[in-house]
Protein backbone atom coordinates (compact mmCIF):
# COMPACT_ATOMS: atom_id res chain seq x y z
CA UNK A 1 0.00 0.00 0.00
CA UNK A 2 2.98 2.25 1.23
CA UNK A 3 4.86 1.57 -2.08
CA UNK A 4 2.63 1.95 -4.37
CA UNK A 5 1.40 5.59 -2.92
CA UNK A 6 4.99 6.43 -3.02
CA UNK A 7 4.81 4.68 -6.71
CA UNK A 8 2.06 7.09 -7.41
CA UNK A 9 3.96 10.40 -5.92
CA UNK A 10 6.84 9.62 -7.40
CA UNK A 11 5.16 9.23 -11.05
CA UNK A 12 3.10 12.56 -10.54
CA UNK A 13 6.66 14.73 -9.45
CA UNK A 14 8.22 13.31 -12.63
CA UNK A 15 5.64 14.10 -14.94
CA UNK A 16 5.58 17.27 -13.24
CA UNK A 17 9.49 17.39 -13.92
CA UNK A 18 8.81 16.55 -17.45
CA UNK A 19 6.29 19.11 -18.06
CA UNK A 20 8.97 22.28 -17.28
CA UNK A 21 11.47 20.38 -19.17
CA UNK A 22 9.56 20.00 -22.03
CA UNK A 23 8.57 23.88 -21.75
CA UNK A 24 11.78 25.24 -21.81
CA UNK A 25 13.26 22.41 -24.46
CA UNK A 26 10.25 24.06 -26.75
CA UNK A 27 11.45 27.58 -25.60
CA UNK A 28 14.99 26.99 -26.96
CA UNK A 29 13.38 25.48 -30.27
CA UNK A 30 11.17 28.50 -30.53
CA UNK A 31 14.38 31.15 -30.14
CA UNK A 32 16.58 29.11 -32.24
CA UNK A 33 14.42 28.66 -35.06
CA UNK A 34 13.28 32.26 -35.27
CA UNK A 35 16.51 34.21 -34.33
CA UNK A 36 17.20 34.91 -37.37
CA UNK A 37 13.89 36.07 -38.61
CA UNK A 38 12.92 39.93 -37.97
CA UNK A 39 12.52 41.17 -34.45
CA UNK A 40 9.23 42.61 -34.14
CA UNK A 41 10.42 44.98 -31.36
CA UNK A 42 13.03 46.44 -33.00
CA UNK A 43 12.44 50.05 -32.66
CA UNK A 44 13.23 53.00 -34.66
CA UNK A 45 14.10 56.78 -32.75
CA UNK A 46 12.40 57.83 -35.65
CA UNK A 47 8.67 56.81 -34.68
CA UNK A 48 6.20 59.64 -34.58
CA UNK A 49 4.92 57.59 -31.55
CA UNK A 50 6.63 59.32 -28.65
CA UNK A 51 4.23 59.27 -25.66
CA UNK A 52 5.35 61.61 -22.16
CA UNK A 53 7.58 59.03 -19.91
CA UNK A 54 7.81 58.98 -16.02
CA UNK A 55 10.88 57.19 -15.20
CA UNK A 56 10.73 56.43 -11.15
CA UNK A 57 13.59 55.13 -9.37
CA UNK A 58 13.53 53.86 -5.88
CA UNK A 59 16.39 54.27 -3.95
CA UNK A 60 17.55 53.32 -0.50
CA UNK A 61 21.01 53.83 0.66
CA UNK A 62 22.10 53.51 -3.15
CA UNK A 63 24.79 56.23 -2.62
CA UNK A 64 27.58 54.01 -4.33
CA UNK A 65 25.45 54.03 -7.44
CA UNK A 66 23.01 56.76 -8.26
CA UNK A 67 24.99 58.78 -9.36
CA UNK A 68 25.82 56.51 -12.16
CA UNK A 69 21.99 56.07 -13.46
CA UNK A 70 21.43 59.67 -12.81
CA UNK A 71 23.93 60.87 -14.80
CA UNK A 72 23.08 58.12 -17.82
CA UNK A 73 19.54 59.48 -17.27
CA UNK A 74 20.91 62.96 -18.59
CA UNK A 75 22.27 61.19 -21.61
CA UNK A 76 19.07 59.48 -23.02
CA UNK A 77 17.89 60.34 -26.52
CA UNK A 78 14.10 59.90 -25.68
CA UNK A 79 13.00 63.74 -25.77
CA UNK A 80 13.59 65.48 -22.53
CA UNK A 81 10.32 67.48 -22.68
CA UNK A 82 8.79 64.33 -22.45
CA UNK A 83 10.56 62.76 -19.91
CA UNK A 84 10.17 62.90 -16.07
CA UNK A 85 12.62 61.53 -13.90
CA UNK A 86 11.46 60.96 -10.24
CA UNK A 87 13.71 59.41 -7.97
CA UNK A 88 12.01 58.47 -5.07
CA UNK A 89 14.53 58.75 -1.81
CA UNK A 90 12.89 55.87 0.54
CA UNK A 91 14.51 57.06 3.78
CA UNK A 92 17.97 56.66 3.02
CA UNK A 93 20.65 57.18 5.64
CA UNK A 94 23.67 58.20 3.34
CA UNK A 95 24.17 60.38 0.38
CA UNK A 96 21.64 59.47 -1.71
CA UNK A 97 19.03 62.23 -1.11
CA UNK A 98 22.01 64.67 -1.75
CA UNK A 99 23.18 63.16 -5.03
CA UNK A 100 20.10 62.98 -6.21
CA UNK A 101 19.23 66.36 -5.65
CA UNK A 102 22.55 67.74 -6.85
CA UNK A 103 21.37 66.16 -10.32
CA UNK A 104 17.77 67.93 -10.02
CA UNK A 105 19.20 70.84 -9.44
CA UNK A 106 21.36 70.19 -13.02
CA UNK A 107 18.93 68.84 -14.80
CA UNK A 108 15.11 70.43 -14.81
CA UNK A 109 13.43 66.81 -15.96
CA UNK A 110 14.94 64.69 -12.87
CA UNK A 111 13.01 64.88 -9.37
CA UNK A 112 13.33 63.91 -6.33
CA UNK A 113 10.97 62.67 -4.03
CA UNK A 114 11.84 62.09 -0.32
CA UNK A 115 10.55 59.89 2.37
CA UNK A 116 10.98 60.23 5.85
CA UNK A 117 11.53 57.27 7.77
CA UNK A 118 7.84 57.37 9.21
CA UNK A 119 6.50 57.13 5.82
CA UNK A 120 9.55 54.82 4.09
CA UNK A 121 11.39 51.82 4.14
CA UNK A 122 8.49 49.66 3.66
CA UNK A 123 9.60 47.98 0.58
CA UNK A 124 9.77 48.79 -3.33
CA UNK A 125 6.56 48.60 -4.05
CA UNK A 126 5.61 51.49 -1.21
CA UNK A 127 8.37 53.81 -3.21
CA UNK A 128 6.75 52.80 -6.48
CA UNK A 129 3.31 53.64 -5.58
CA UNK A 130 4.62 56.92 -3.73
CA UNK A 131 6.19 57.77 -7.11
CA UNK A 132 3.28 57.20 -9.18
CA UNK A 133 1.20 59.57 -7.29
CA UNK A 134 3.71 62.11 -8.22
CA UNK A 135 4.08 60.92 -11.80
CA UNK A 136 2.40 62.98 -14.62
CA UNK A 137 3.00 61.41 -17.25
CA UNK A 138 1.34 58.22 -19.93
CA UNK A 139 3.77 55.67 -19.73
CA UNK A 140 5.30 54.67 -16.23
CA UNK A 141 9.04 53.00 -16.72
CA UNK A 142 10.69 51.72 -13.81
CA UNK A 143 14.53 51.33 -13.43
CA UNK A 144 16.26 49.87 -10.12
CA UNK A 145 19.00 52.61 -8.70
CA UNK A 146 21.99 49.62 -9.96
CA UNK A 147 20.89 49.73 -13.04
CA UNK A 148 22.32 51.40 -16.15
CA UNK A 149 20.43 51.63 -19.01
CA UNK A 150 21.49 51.90 -23.02
CA UNK A 151 20.97 55.76 -23.97
CA UNK A 152 18.28 54.79 -26.22
CA UNK A 153 16.30 52.34 -23.76
CA UNK A 154 13.38 54.41 -23.69
CA UNK A 155 12.46 54.81 -26.82
CA UNK A 156 12.83 50.96 -27.36
CA UNK A 157 10.68 50.43 -24.21
CA UNK A 158 7.93 53.00 -25.29
CA UNK A 159 7.59 51.31 -28.78
CA UNK A 160 5.27 48.49 -28.04
CA UNK A 161 2.83 50.87 -26.73
CA UNK A 162 1.53 51.58 -29.98
CA UNK A 163 -0.53 48.24 -30.00
CA UNK A 164 -3.52 49.25 -27.89
CA UNK A 165 -3.53 45.53 -25.99
CA UNK A 166 -0.31 46.11 -24.82
CA UNK A 167 -0.50 46.95 -21.33
CA UNK A 168 3.38 46.66 -20.36
CA UNK A 169 6.64 46.29 -21.48
CA UNK A 170 9.39 44.55 -20.12
CA UNK A 171 13.24 45.43 -21.75
CA UNK A 172 16.26 43.29 -20.98
CA UNK A 173 18.64 42.59 -18.31
CA UNK A 174 22.43 42.15 -18.56
CA UNK A 175 25.00 41.62 -15.84
CA UNK A 176 27.06 44.75 -15.88
CA UNK A 177 30.08 43.11 -13.15
CA UNK A 178 29.73 39.64 -14.88
CA UNK A 179 33.69 39.40 -14.72
CA UNK A 180 33.95 40.25 -10.82
CA UNK A 181 33.32 36.41 -9.25
CA UNK A 182 31.78 32.81 -9.76
CA UNK A 183 28.40 33.99 -8.51
CA UNK A 184 28.49 37.20 -10.81
CA UNK A 185 29.48 34.83 -13.63
CA UNK A 186 26.61 32.17 -12.54
CA UNK A 187 23.76 34.95 -12.18
CA UNK A 188 24.61 36.05 -15.65
CA UNK A 189 24.46 32.89 -16.99
CA UNK A 190 20.97 32.43 -15.48
CA UNK A 191 20.01 36.32 -16.62
CA UNK A 192 20.96 35.34 -20.19
CA UNK A 193 18.73 31.98 -19.67
CA UNK A 194 15.88 34.01 -18.60
CA UNK A 195 16.14 36.94 -20.85
CA UNK A 196 17.52 35.76 -24.11
CA UNK A 197 15.19 32.68 -24.40
CA UNK A 198 12.60 32.62 -21.64
CA UNK A 199 11.08 35.83 -22.37
CA UNK A 200 11.93 35.93 -26.06
CA UNK A 201 9.86 32.96 -26.47
CA UNK A 202 7.14 33.77 -24.20
CA UNK A 203 6.35 36.77 -25.80
CA UNK A 204 7.06 35.40 -29.40
CA UNK A 205 4.74 32.37 -28.68
CA UNK A 206 1.96 34.72 -27.12
CA UNK A 207 2.32 33.40 -23.67
CA UNK A 208 2.94 35.37 -20.17
CA UNK A 209 5.71 37.47 -20.84
CA UNK A 210 6.82 38.50 -16.84
CA UNK A 211 7.54 41.99 -16.32
CA UNK A 212 10.69 41.51 -13.92
CA UNK A 213 10.12 44.94 -11.87
CA UNK A 214 12.91 47.03 -13.27
CA UNK A 215 13.84 47.95 -17.06
CA UNK A 216 10.26 48.06 -18.15
CA UNK A 217 6.51 49.50 -17.64
CA UNK A 218 3.16 50.61 -17.64
CA UNK A 219 0.74 52.61 -19.56
CA UNK A 220 -0.09 54.76 -16.28
CA UNK A 221 -4.00 54.24 -16.79
CA UNK A 222 -3.75 50.39 -16.29
CA UNK A 223 -1.49 50.57 -13.82
CA UNK A 224 -3.86 53.11 -11.79
CA UNK A 225 -7.13 51.33 -12.45
CA UNK A 226 -4.98 47.76 -11.09
CA UNK A 227 -4.31 50.02 -7.67
CA UNK A 228 -0.59 50.28 -8.23
CA UNK A 229 2.18 47.97 -6.91
CA UNK A 230 0.51 45.50 -4.19
CA UNK A 231 3.15 46.41 -0.97
CA UNK A 232 1.61 43.03 0.78
CA UNK A 233 3.50 41.41 -2.07
CA UNK A 234 7.11 40.48 -2.00
CA UNK A 235 7.17 39.69 -5.92
CA UNK A 236 5.57 42.80 -6.45
CA UNK A 237 6.35 42.48 -10.13
CA UNK A 238 5.09 38.72 -10.71
CA UNK A 239 1.86 39.78 -8.79
CA UNK A 240 1.22 42.82 -11.77
CA UNK A 241 2.47 40.87 -14.11
CA UNK A 242 -0.79 38.33 -13.27
CA UNK A 243 -3.30 41.17 -12.94
CA UNK A 244 -2.55 42.97 -16.35
CA UNK A 245 -2.98 39.33 -17.88
CA UNK A 246 -6.18 39.09 -15.96
CA UNK A 247 -7.32 42.21 -17.10
CA UNK A 248 -6.60 41.25 -20.89
CA UNK A 249 -3.63 43.03 -22.06
CA UNK A 250 -0.54 41.84 -22.66
CA UNK A 251 3.09 42.27 -21.95
CA UNK A 252 5.69 42.89 -24.30
CA UNK A 253 9.10 41.62 -24.63
CA UNK A 254 11.59 44.26 -26.08
CA UNK A 255 14.79 42.37 -26.07
CA UNK A 256 16.51 45.25 -27.93
CA UNK A 257 16.06 47.33 -24.71
CA UNK A 258 18.73 46.26 -23.35
CA UNK A 259 20.17 47.59 -19.38
CA UNK A 260 23.21 46.61 -17.08
CA UNK A 261 22.51 45.50 -13.45
CA UNK A 262 24.56 45.15 -10.82
CA UNK A 263 24.07 41.54 -9.79
CA UNK A 264 24.61 40.28 -6.04
CA UNK A 265 28.57 39.63 -5.64
CA UNK A 266 28.07 36.73 -2.96
CA UNK A 267 26.11 33.59 -1.50
CA UNK A 268 24.45 35.10 1.14
CA UNK A 269 23.41 38.52 -0.97
CA UNK A 270 22.21 35.61 -3.51
CA UNK A 271 20.05 33.43 -0.64
CA UNK A 272 18.84 37.13 0.79
CA UNK A 273 17.66 38.32 -2.88
CA UNK A 274 16.02 35.06 -4.23
CA UNK A 275 14.60 34.48 -0.64
CA UNK A 276 12.87 37.49 -0.92
CA UNK A 277 12.02 36.31 -4.48
CA UNK A 278 10.62 33.16 -4.10
CA UNK A 279 8.84 33.93 -1.13
CA UNK A 280 7.04 36.48 -2.87
CA UNK A 281 6.52 34.31 -6.35
CA UNK A 282 4.70 31.64 -3.25
CA UNK A 283 2.66 34.40 -2.50
CA UNK A 284 1.47 35.31 -5.88
CA UNK A 285 0.77 31.71 -7.05
CA UNK A 286 -1.65 31.61 -3.28
CA UNK A 287 -3.28 34.35 -5.13
CA UNK A 288 -3.25 34.19 -8.45
CA UNK A 289 -3.83 30.31 -9.27
CA UNK A 290 -7.47 30.14 -9.21
CA UNK A 291 -8.46 33.55 -10.96
CA UNK A 292 -6.21 32.58 -13.35
CA UNK A 293 -7.77 29.07 -13.96
CA UNK A 294 -10.91 30.66 -14.12
CA UNK A 295 -9.83 33.98 -16.30
CA UNK A 296 -11.58 34.50 -19.37
CA UNK A 297 -8.88 37.12 -20.63
CA UNK A 298 -6.42 33.87 -20.85
CA UNK A 299 -6.27 31.50 -23.39
CA UNK A 300 -5.97 27.88 -23.05
CA UNK A 301 -2.12 27.72 -23.80
CA UNK A 302 -1.51 31.27 -21.68
CA UNK A 303 -3.35 29.54 -18.53
CA UNK A 304 -1.30 26.43 -19.06
CA UNK A 305 1.78 28.21 -19.15
CA UNK A 306 0.83 31.12 -16.05
CA UNK A 307 0.38 27.87 -13.79
CA UNK A 308 3.80 26.70 -14.67
CA UNK A 309 5.16 29.93 -14.01
CA UNK A 310 3.04 30.55 -10.87
CA UNK A 311 4.40 27.43 -9.54
CA UNK A 312 8.33 27.37 -10.93
CA UNK A 313 9.66 28.00 -7.16
CA UNK A 314 8.01 25.33 -5.45
CA UNK A 315 9.48 22.90 -7.76
CA UNK A 316 13.31 22.77 -6.11
CA UNK A 317 11.53 21.21 -3.56
CA UNK A 318 9.57 19.00 -5.26
CA UNK A 319 13.08 17.80 -6.77
CA UNK A 320 13.84 17.52 -3.12
CA UNK A 321 10.67 15.65 -1.94
CA UNK A 322 11.49 13.18 -5.22
CA UNK A 323 14.47 12.03 -4.07
CA UNK A 324 13.49 11.30 -0.19
CA UNK A 325 10.82 9.33 -1.74
CA UNK A 326 13.41 7.16 -4.15
CA UNK A 327 14.96 5.88 -1.15
CA UNK A 328 12.30 4.25 0.34
CA UNK A 329 11.16 3.37 -2.97
CA UNK A 330 14.18 1.37 -3.77
CA UNK A 331 14.27 -0.19 -0.41
CA UNK A 332 10.65 -1.59 -1.59
CA UNK A 333 11.89 -2.73 -4.75
CA UNK A 334 10.29 -0.11 -7.03
CA UNK A 335 13.36 -0.47 -9.05
CA UNK A 336 11.31 0.09 -12.83
CA UNK A 337 9.57 3.29 -11.08
CA UNK A 338 12.82 4.40 -9.55
CA UNK A 339 14.59 4.16 -12.73
CA UNK A 340 12.46 6.42 -14.58
CA UNK A 341 11.88 8.59 -11.60
CA UNK A 342 15.91 9.03 -10.84
CA UNK A 343 16.47 10.01 -15.01
CA UNK A 344 13.86 12.84 -14.76
CA UNK A 345 15.13 13.33 -11.18
CA UNK A 346 18.82 13.83 -12.44
CA UNK A 347 17.93 15.88 -15.47
CA UNK A 348 15.63 18.24 -13.24
CA UNK A 349 18.73 18.83 -11.35
CA UNK A 350 19.80 20.87 -14.28
CA UNK A 351 16.69 21.53 -15.97
CA UNK A 352 15.63 23.94 -12.75
CA UNK A 353 19.53 25.55 -12.62
CA UNK A 354 19.42 29.11 -11.68
CA UNK A 355 17.04 31.59 -12.51
CA UNK A 356 14.79 27.88 -13.49
CA UNK A 357 16.46 28.00 -16.64
CA UNK A 358 17.78 24.43 -18.08
CA UNK A 359 21.13 24.44 -19.03
CA UNK A 360 20.38 24.01 -22.66
CA UNK A 361 18.84 26.97 -22.43
CA UNK A 362 21.48 28.87 -21.33
CA UNK A 363 23.50 27.26 -23.47
CA UNK A 364 21.36 28.66 -26.57
CA UNK A 365 21.06 31.67 -24.78
CA UNK A 366 25.19 32.59 -24.71
CA UNK A 367 25.85 31.18 -28.17
CA UNK A 368 23.12 33.36 -29.91
CA UNK A 369 24.64 36.15 -27.60
CA UNK A 370 28.10 35.29 -29.06
CA UNK A 371 29.73 34.28 -25.31
CA UNK A 372 31.54 32.01 -26.29
CA UNK A 373 33.43 31.20 -23.16
CA UNK A 374 30.53 32.17 -20.89
CA UNK A 375 29.55 28.14 -22.06
CA UNK A 376 32.14 26.71 -20.22
CA UNK A 377 30.78 27.26 -16.72
CA UNK A 378 27.18 26.15 -17.52
CA UNK A 379 28.09 22.91 -15.46
CA UNK A 380 28.25 24.75 -12.39
CA UNK A 381 25.28 25.92 -12.28
CA UNK A 382 24.02 23.15 -10.52
CA UNK A 383 25.45 24.57 -7.45
CA UNK A 384 22.63 27.29 -7.73
CA UNK A 385 20.32 24.94 -8.01
CA UNK A 386 21.51 22.60 -4.96
CA UNK A 387 21.98 26.27 -3.24
CA UNK A 388 18.04 27.20 -4.68
CA UNK A 389 16.97 24.05 -2.42
CA UNK A 390 17.20 25.51 0.88
CA UNK A 391 16.70 28.75 -0.05
CA UNK A 392 13.02 27.84 -1.64
CA UNK A 393 12.46 25.42 1.61
CA UNK A 394 13.00 27.97 3.91
CA UNK A 395 10.54 30.67 1.78
CA UNK A 396 7.33 27.95 1.53
CA UNK A 397 8.27 27.24 5.49
CA UNK A 398 7.99 30.88 6.39
CA UNK A 399 4.95 31.31 4.46
CA UNK A 400 2.98 28.76 5.59
CA UNK A 401 4.02 29.68 8.87
CA UNK A 402 3.25 33.22 8.25
CA UNK A 403 -0.15 32.24 6.83
CA UNK A 404 -1.18 30.07 9.79
CA UNK A 405 -0.36 33.19 12.22
CA UNK A 406 -2.12 35.08 10.19
CA UNK A 407 0.81 37.70 10.25
CA UNK A 408 0.12 40.28 7.27
CA UNK A 409 3.36 42.20 7.31
CA UNK A 410 6.50 41.86 4.73
CA UNK A 411 9.93 42.47 5.59
CA UNK A 412 11.82 43.70 2.16
CA UNK A 413 15.46 42.99 2.49
CA UNK A 414 16.87 45.07 0.22
CA UNK A 415 19.97 43.89 -1.95
CA UNK A 416 22.48 46.33 -1.11
CA UNK A 417 25.21 47.37 -4.26
CA UNK A 418 28.68 47.96 -3.63
CA UNK A 419 28.92 50.06 -6.91
CA UNK A 420 31.72 48.19 -8.17
CA UNK A 421 30.09 48.32 -11.37
CA UNK A 422 31.59 51.48 -12.73
CA UNK A 423 34.69 49.70 -13.15
CA UNK A 424 33.35 47.97 -16.12
CA UNK A 425 31.70 50.94 -18.49
CA UNK A 426 33.30 51.79 -21.47
CA UNK A 427 31.70 55.26 -22.40
CA UNK B 1 48.12 44.56 -28.89
CA UNK B 2 47.05 44.40 -32.30
CA UNK B 3 43.80 44.69 -33.09
CA UNK B 4 42.18 41.33 -34.60
CA UNK B 5 38.76 40.63 -36.31
CA UNK B 6 37.34 39.32 -33.37
CA UNK B 7 38.72 41.71 -30.54
CA UNK B 8 37.34 44.33 -32.48
CA UNK B 9 34.01 42.16 -32.52
CA UNK B 10 34.05 42.46 -28.90
CA UNK B 11 34.41 45.94 -28.84
CA UNK B 12 31.23 46.98 -30.56
CA UNK B 13 29.31 44.32 -27.79
CA UNK B 14 30.88 46.08 -24.82
CA UNK B 15 29.83 49.18 -26.04
CA UNK B 16 26.09 48.33 -27.29
CA UNK B 17 23.74 45.33 -27.18
CA UNK B 18 25.70 42.56 -25.78
CA UNK B 19 23.74 40.21 -28.88
CA UNK B 20 25.25 39.37 -32.00
CA UNK B 21 21.85 39.35 -33.55
CA UNK B 22 23.54 41.76 -36.36
CA UNK B 23 24.22 38.54 -38.39
CA UNK B 24 21.15 36.64 -37.62
CA UNK B 25 21.35 32.63 -37.24
CA UNK B 26 20.43 30.75 -39.98
CA UNK B 27 18.08 27.46 -39.21
CA UNK B 28 19.79 24.74 -40.98
CA UNK B 29 16.58 22.35 -41.38
CA UNK B 30 18.81 20.04 -43.63
CA UNK B 31 21.40 19.51 -41.06
CA UNK B 32 18.93 18.61 -38.60
CA UNK B 33 18.01 16.34 -40.89
CA UNK B 34 20.52 14.79 -41.69
CA UNK B 35 21.75 14.89 -37.93
CA UNK B 36 18.33 12.85 -37.07
CA UNK B 37 19.23 10.10 -40.09
CA UNK B 38 22.81 9.97 -38.65
CA UNK B 39 21.47 9.99 -34.60
CA UNK B 40 18.91 7.63 -35.95
CA UNK B 41 21.89 4.99 -37.28
CA UNK B 42 23.99 5.61 -34.17
CA UNK B 43 20.72 4.14 -31.70
CA UNK B 44 20.63 1.12 -33.86
CA UNK B 45 23.73 0.16 -33.32
CA UNK B 46 23.92 0.97 -29.53
CA UNK B 47 20.58 -1.04 -29.36
CA UNK B 48 22.24 -3.93 -30.85
CA UNK B 49 25.50 -3.96 -28.82
CA UNK B 50 25.37 -2.25 -25.62
CA UNK B 51 23.45 -2.75 -22.42
CA UNK B 52 19.71 -1.13 -21.88
CA UNK B 53 21.21 1.74 -19.31
CA UNK B 54 23.87 3.02 -21.66
CA UNK B 55 21.86 2.65 -25.14
CA UNK B 56 19.22 4.63 -23.15
CA UNK B 57 21.17 7.58 -22.16
CA UNK B 58 23.06 7.64 -25.48
CA UNK B 59 19.76 7.75 -27.51
CA UNK B 60 18.63 10.32 -25.76
CA UNK B 61 21.74 12.37 -26.31
CA UNK B 62 22.39 11.94 -29.59
CA UNK B 63 18.57 13.13 -30.71
CA UNK B 64 18.70 15.99 -27.72
CA UNK B 65 22.26 17.08 -28.85
CA UNK B 66 20.77 17.06 -32.76
CA UNK B 67 17.87 18.61 -32.44
CA UNK B 68 19.72 21.79 -30.28
CA UNK B 69 23.03 21.90 -32.48
CA UNK B 70 23.01 21.16 -35.89
CA UNK B 71 20.64 24.07 -36.85
CA UNK B 72 23.16 26.28 -35.96
CA UNK B 73 25.57 28.07 -38.07
CA UNK B 74 29.06 25.67 -38.56
CA UNK B 75 29.80 23.07 -41.08
CA UNK B 76 27.92 20.06 -41.39
CA UNK B 77 31.13 17.60 -40.98
CA UNK B 78 32.24 19.66 -37.51
CA UNK B 79 28.94 18.70 -36.24
CA UNK B 80 29.01 15.34 -37.46
CA UNK B 81 32.52 15.01 -35.93
CA UNK B 82 31.30 16.42 -32.67
CA UNK B 83 28.02 13.89 -32.54
CA UNK B 84 30.41 10.56 -32.75
CA UNK B 85 32.96 12.30 -30.38
CA UNK B 86 29.94 12.64 -28.10
CA UNK B 87 28.91 9.05 -28.51
CA UNK B 88 32.60 7.90 -27.95
CA UNK B 89 32.71 9.98 -24.77
CA UNK B 90 29.56 8.61 -23.44
CA UNK B 91 30.41 5.04 -24.00
CA UNK B 92 34.35 5.61 -22.27
CA UNK B 93 32.54 7.23 -19.52
CA UNK B 94 29.65 4.60 -18.69
CA UNK B 95 32.81 2.08 -19.31
CA UNK B 96 35.35 3.59 -16.84
CA UNK B 97 32.25 4.08 -14.20
CA UNK B 98 31.14 0.40 -14.72
CA UNK B 99 34.61 -0.84 -14.09
CA UNK B 100 34.46 1.83 -10.97
CA UNK B 101 31.04 0.22 -9.95
CA UNK B 102 32.33 -3.08 -9.66
CA UNK B 103 35.32 -2.34 -8.11
CA UNK B 104 33.91 -0.45 -5.34
CA UNK B 105 30.54 -3.15 -4.94
CA UNK B 106 33.66 -6.07 -4.45
CA UNK B 107 33.80 -3.79 -0.95
CA UNK B 108 30.91 -2.80 -0.14
CA UNK B 109 27.94 -4.43 -1.57
CA UNK B 110 24.79 -3.16 -0.67
CA UNK B 111 25.55 0.39 0.04
CA UNK B 112 26.97 1.22 -2.93
CA UNK B 113 24.15 -0.64 -4.27
CA UNK B 114 21.77 1.85 -3.48
CA UNK B 115 24.58 5.11 -4.04
CA UNK B 116 24.95 4.07 -7.61
CA UNK B 117 21.41 3.45 -8.25
CA UNK B 118 20.58 6.76 -7.08
CA UNK B 119 23.34 8.82 -8.66
CA UNK B 120 24.05 6.52 -11.82
CA UNK B 121 21.56 9.07 -14.03
CA UNK B 122 23.20 12.02 -12.71
CA UNK B 123 26.16 10.96 -13.30
CA UNK B 124 25.94 10.50 -16.45
CA UNK B 125 24.40 14.21 -16.94
CA UNK B 126 27.42 15.64 -15.86
CA UNK B 127 29.06 14.71 -18.71
CA UNK B 128 26.39 15.69 -20.98
CA UNK B 129 25.84 18.88 -19.66
CA UNK B 130 30.04 19.53 -20.48
CA UNK B 131 30.15 17.91 -23.36
CA UNK B 132 27.24 19.99 -24.93
CA UNK B 133 28.95 23.12 -23.38
CA UNK B 134 32.19 22.58 -25.25
CA UNK B 135 30.75 22.03 -28.36
CA UNK B 136 28.71 25.11 -27.81
CA UNK B 137 31.87 26.86 -27.33
CA UNK B 138 33.09 25.67 -30.24
CA UNK B 139 30.57 26.20 -32.53
CA UNK B 140 30.59 29.69 -31.10
CA UNK B 141 33.86 30.89 -31.95
CA UNK B 142 32.97 29.71 -35.42
CA UNK B 143 30.32 32.39 -35.25
CA UNK B 144 32.30 35.01 -34.25
CA UNK B 145 35.04 34.12 -36.42
CA UNK B 146 32.77 34.18 -39.11
CA UNK B 147 31.68 37.51 -38.50
CA UNK B 148 34.97 39.05 -37.89
CA UNK B 149 35.93 37.80 -40.96
CA UNK B 150 32.86 39.65 -42.26
CA UNK B 151 33.68 42.59 -40.27
CA UNK B 152 37.18 42.63 -41.93
CA UNK B 153 35.73 42.88 -44.99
Amino acid sequence: MIAEALQLLSLMLTGLMAAYLCRHYFFTLNVLKNSGKPRKDIASESTDFQPSVSILIPACNEEPVIGRILQRMSELTYPSDKTEIIVINDASTDATGEIAEQYAEAHSFIHVLHRNEKEGRRGKAAALNAGLKRAESEIILCFDADYYPQRNIVGQLVKPFEDPKVGAVQGRVTVLNEPKNLVTRLVALERIGGYRIDQQARDSLGLITQFGGTVGGFRRNLLESLGGWDESILAEDTDLTFRVYLEGFKICYAGNAECYEEAVENWRAYWKQRYRWSRGHMQCAFKHLFKVLRSVNLTLKQKIDAVLLLNVYFMPILVLLSWIISVPLFFLNSQPTLGIGWAAISISVYSFVGNFAPFFEVGVGAYLDGRNRAHWLISLLIFTFLYNIPICTKAFADLIVSKVSGEKSVHWDKTSHSGDGNSYIMN
Amino acid sequence: MPETSRTRVAKVFSHGSSTVDDQPLKWRASHMFFGFLIATFISCILLSTQSSDVAFVLIAFNFFFVSLTFPMNGLLVAKVLLLALGNLIGLLWNYLFSLFAYGVAYYVQGFFNVVWSLLGPLVNMMWIVTFYSVSLTFLSSLRIDQQGREFDS
